[in-house]
């Protein structure tokens, strides 16, 4: 009996051993139908050499689901990679939580990561972008669809990166469940302080006293974001601009028009904002659950909104995964854009690329090619979305929906020009107009294109990241008391803060008056 | 020895050797090997030119520890945490292993061990959520049913750092000492039941017995185990004292250690450089407290010292 349990146990392990191997899942092989593509004025490198097939690996995030048809994907990709560039395309798909570590782990142990992108004020990845400077000629269509935004990919003299041409201008929303919105009888568009905003979330509260009408976007982040927003004297506010990152706090507090640095957390906007906050939640007008996303409480019916980071098109994306139709009640207006310094979204090829001219042919072909750009957003045309008579939209084929479809990019909003994706209904068709006025109605933050060096100060910042992830969560979220704030304050300047401010004046200074 | 005697010797132990090979192999590549990378801990890490590469920075990298305004209460709750661990340790599982020992039935005590031991067996991230359920504001089990019922009002768990201590030991404790209460019991099985036939012929108390019998015996087990943990005492087990008070702020005063500093301050710059640092330390001084300790024991009783 003993024996036969043994061996039974035996054949158990080496069967779980088996299946541990990946199965190559056999996928049908597809045609690509040419789109007609706008590539009237794109240019053509002339004298280069692409005789030579080229492996290139290119990585892009995704929310962790591994789409059924990503191996057939790969292969339309390949197929026009192959005839374009002679190059096969590697794509390394990374869950975006584990983003950080993954990057950090390919990067330094040397795996191929030939073209990726990242924030230039993450210090880590900045080392291993190569300097692109002299493969210029290479892109021509990317330099002149960026413009004069290119200067945000310098890192002093060295180009280091393409910025991805996406939704620049970041603000922060907050999204409230339409329906609720319209019983309290208020229009969203007139809210535009915090004061207007209260009498909103009071009126939620009398209709649904079991709700909570605000609650927090992101799973242990607090909601009203009181480190990037500041406020002018009539309560409207508008974007700060964190230029030395933005979980310091420190940067430029009225960036269109003052290159000062200094400390949010010492502004009168933030100590009124934590007494507010602290308000709202004793009065149950807040929540902030350390374990919850905001959508996941929306869709259970204990929210009605939370804040989240606002850009065109948010409102249908939010509705998709509330299950509800949502509005956002924007607070800044969008319409008093700044332009600011955590726009620095590169992408850029790795030092160690064995071929930076192919790579760098590639990232010029992501910047103009629309195939390209759609395969990769949202697949292969017919089977994963079809064209509308809208040349622009697209839909989903009969029968299939967002939640079923067997391909979608979570990451697609990362790709180097978002504005040659097509649009899916029911977006509006002017979608990247609309996202190309925003962009370029926003002011320009003084800032913009400066990078903080983080060597002289790190044992600073380390220290006073630890002092405000101390106090900034619970204060930001009304769970502290506000007169912890002077603890909080001379915490912050027990541990070194100032040096860090002057340090970043220092620099910002220099770099301002180098660029002219 | 002449050559035939130690050819004798070597083919009797050779196939022991032979199946020492894949662990020693394990214990050089995993364990020793990656102790050339402590030279990390002098440098500006440049991690593109190699680990090698960097530029030698001598001590400084040790410096940024001792720039936070916080430094003796990280360094305070690290040895506090440590030195209560250490002396609950045996006192718990010793305890647990006498209940053990004391119980008649085979399949019961079965029973209890196995349940004694699911705990440690259970993610971190489990038992923070575990705890979660007990102490959420509104609807956690403490709140909405406990309390209430002995009449108490409602306590703001997350945010109330004096309540912390206890809890952490509590759900170290809980999480651990089945664990530890099975090397102690398999020590005191080994005890040799006249003792206890012979103590019981002159009428001791089971107190008594498990004074002068039983404890004594147990000294070598408790003593090695007490060394082998002060080689941690600089450190902490991360996900008790980060995850479990989820990571809140506000609990800083009676949670944050020097692990979780580290990480807190170095997951934004990824300076491995100061990790390093921090982690080289904290081995070193515990590299000491052993030594220490192991030369006051054999001061003290010398059979019991570990070298």
């Amino acid at each position: 009996m003993k024996n036969f349990v043994a061996i039974v146990l035996a054949a158990f392990m080496l069967v779980s051993l088996a299946a541990c191997e990946q199965t190559e899942s056999s996928s049908p092989s597809s045609t690509l139908e040419s789109a007609d593509s706008v590539q009237s004025e794109t240019k053509t490198v002339s004298g280069v050499d692409n005789s030579e097939p080229v492996e290139l690996t290119m990585v892009i995030q995704t929310d962790g689901i591994e789409c059924a048809d990503n191996a057939m994907l790969d292969e339309a990709i390949n197929e026009l990679l192959n005839e374009k560039l002679n190059v096969t395309l590697n794509i390394k798909r990374c869950t975006f939580t584990d983003t950080r570590t993954n990057m950090n782990l390919w990067l330094s142990s040397g795996e191929p990561c030939d073209v990726f992108n990242s924030w230039f004020s993450w210090n880590t990845y900045k080392d291993y972008y190569a300097d692109l400077t002299p493969y210029q000629d290479l892109m021509p269509n990317a330099l002149e669809a960026l413009g004069n935004f290119i200067s945000n990919g310098y890192n002093g003299d060295q180009l280091l990166g393409l910025p991805a041409i996406k939704d620049w201008v970041s603000y922060s929303c907050y999204m409230m469940r339409k329906d609720i919105v319209e019983e309290t009888g208020m229009n969203p568009e007139e809210i535009k302080t915090f004061a207007d905003f209260e009498v909103l979330l009071r009126k939620i509260k009398e209709n649904h006293p079991d709700m909570y009408p605000l609650t927090n976007g992101t799973a242990g982040r607090s909601t009203l974001f009181t480190s990037t927003v500041n406020a002018r004297e009539d309560g409207t506010q508008y974007m700060t601009d964190m230029c030395i990152g933005t979980g310091l706090g420190i940067g430029l507090m009225d960036p269109a028009t003052s290159s000062e640095v200094s400390c949010m957390f010492f502004s009168d906007f933030y100590k009124d904002t934590i007494e507010m906050a602290y308000r709202w939640t004793e009065e149950g007008l807040m929540y902030d659950s350390s374990i919850l996303n905001g959508f996941e409480q929306v869709v259970a019916g204990t929210a009605a909104g939370y804040g989240t980071s606002y850009k065109p098109g948010i409102e249908s994306q939010e509705t998709v995964s509330c299950g509800t139709e949502m509005v956002a009640v924007c607070m800044p207006d969008p319409k008093d854009g700044v332009l600011v310094t955590n726009t620095n979204f590169n992408w850029g090829v790795n030092k160690n690329c064995k071929d930076p001219e192919r790579a760098c042919q590639l990232l010029d072909l992501l910047y103009y090619d629309v195939d390209l750009n759609n395969l990769l957003s949202w697949g292969i045309e017919g089977v994963h979305y079809i064209k509308t008579d809208d040349p622009n939209i697209i839909e989903y084929p009969e029968g299939i929906d967002a939640s079923t479809v067997s391909y979608y990019s979570w990451g697609k909003w990362e790709l180097p020009n978002n504005y040659l994706q097509y649009v899916m209904a029911p977006s509006p068709s002017n979608l990247w107009e609309e996202m190309d006025e925003f962009n370029m109605a926003a002011a320009p933050s003084k800032a913009l294109g400066f990078v903080f060096d983080t060597t002289p100060v790190e044992g600073e910042i380390t220290a006073v990241q630890n002092v405000i992830t101390q106090y900034d969560p619970g204060l930001g979220s009304g769970t502290l008391e506000p007169s912890k704030l002077e603890e909080f304050q001379q915490a912050l300047l027990d541990n070194g803060v100032q040096k860090i401010i002057d340090e970043a004046q220092r620099q910002l200074d220099e770099f301002i008056s180098n660029k002219q | 020895m002449n050559r035939s005697k130690i050819l004798a010797k070597a083919k009797t132990w050779f196939p022991f050797y032979i199946f020492m090979l894949p662990g020693i192999a394990y214990l050089l590549i995993n364990n020793y090997l990656p102790m050339l990378g402590l030279y990390m801990a002098f440098t500006k890490v440049n991690l593109v030119d190699g680990i090698f590469s960097g530029e030698f920075l001598g001590l400084q990298n040790f410096k940024f520890l001792t720039m936070s305004s916080d430094f003796p209460l990280i360094i305070r709750n690290t040895l506090v945490y440590n030195l209560i661990f250490l002396i609950l340790n045996p006192i718990v599982g010793i305890a647990l292993a006498f209940f053990m020992n004391e119980l008649g039935s085979k399949k019961i005590l079965k029973c209890f061990q196995t349940s004694l031991l699911l705990p440690s067996l259970l993610s971190i991230q489990i038992i923070t959520y575990i705890v979660y359920a007990f102490l959420c504001i509104d609807t956690g089990i403490m709140n909405k049913t406990i309390l209430p019922t002995l009449g108490l009002d409602p306590v703001k768990w997350y945010t109330t750092p004096e309540v912390w201590p206890a809890l952490l030991i509590f759900v170290h404790f809980w999480m651990r000492s089945g664990f530890s209460s099975v090397v102690y019991f398999s020590s005191m099985l080994s005890i040799s039941p006249e003792y206890y036939e012979v103590a019981e012929l002159d009428s001791a108390s089971k107190a008594k017995q498990f004074w002068y019998i039983t404890l004594p015996l147990l000294k070598p087990t408790i003593i090695t185990l007490m060394i082998i943990s002060l080689g941690a005492i600089f450190k902490s087990d991360f996900g008790l004292f980060y995850q479990v008070p989820l990571g809140n702020g506000a609990l800083y005063k009676t949670t944050q250690t020097i692990d979780t500093y580290v990480f807190r301050g170095l997951t934004g710059s990824g300076n491995l450089g100061y990790s390093a640092a921090a982690g080289f330390l904290q081995s070193v001084i515990g590299f000491v407290t052993v030594i220490l300790a192991n030369w006051v024991i054999r001061r003290i009783s010398p059979d019991d010292a570990i070298f």
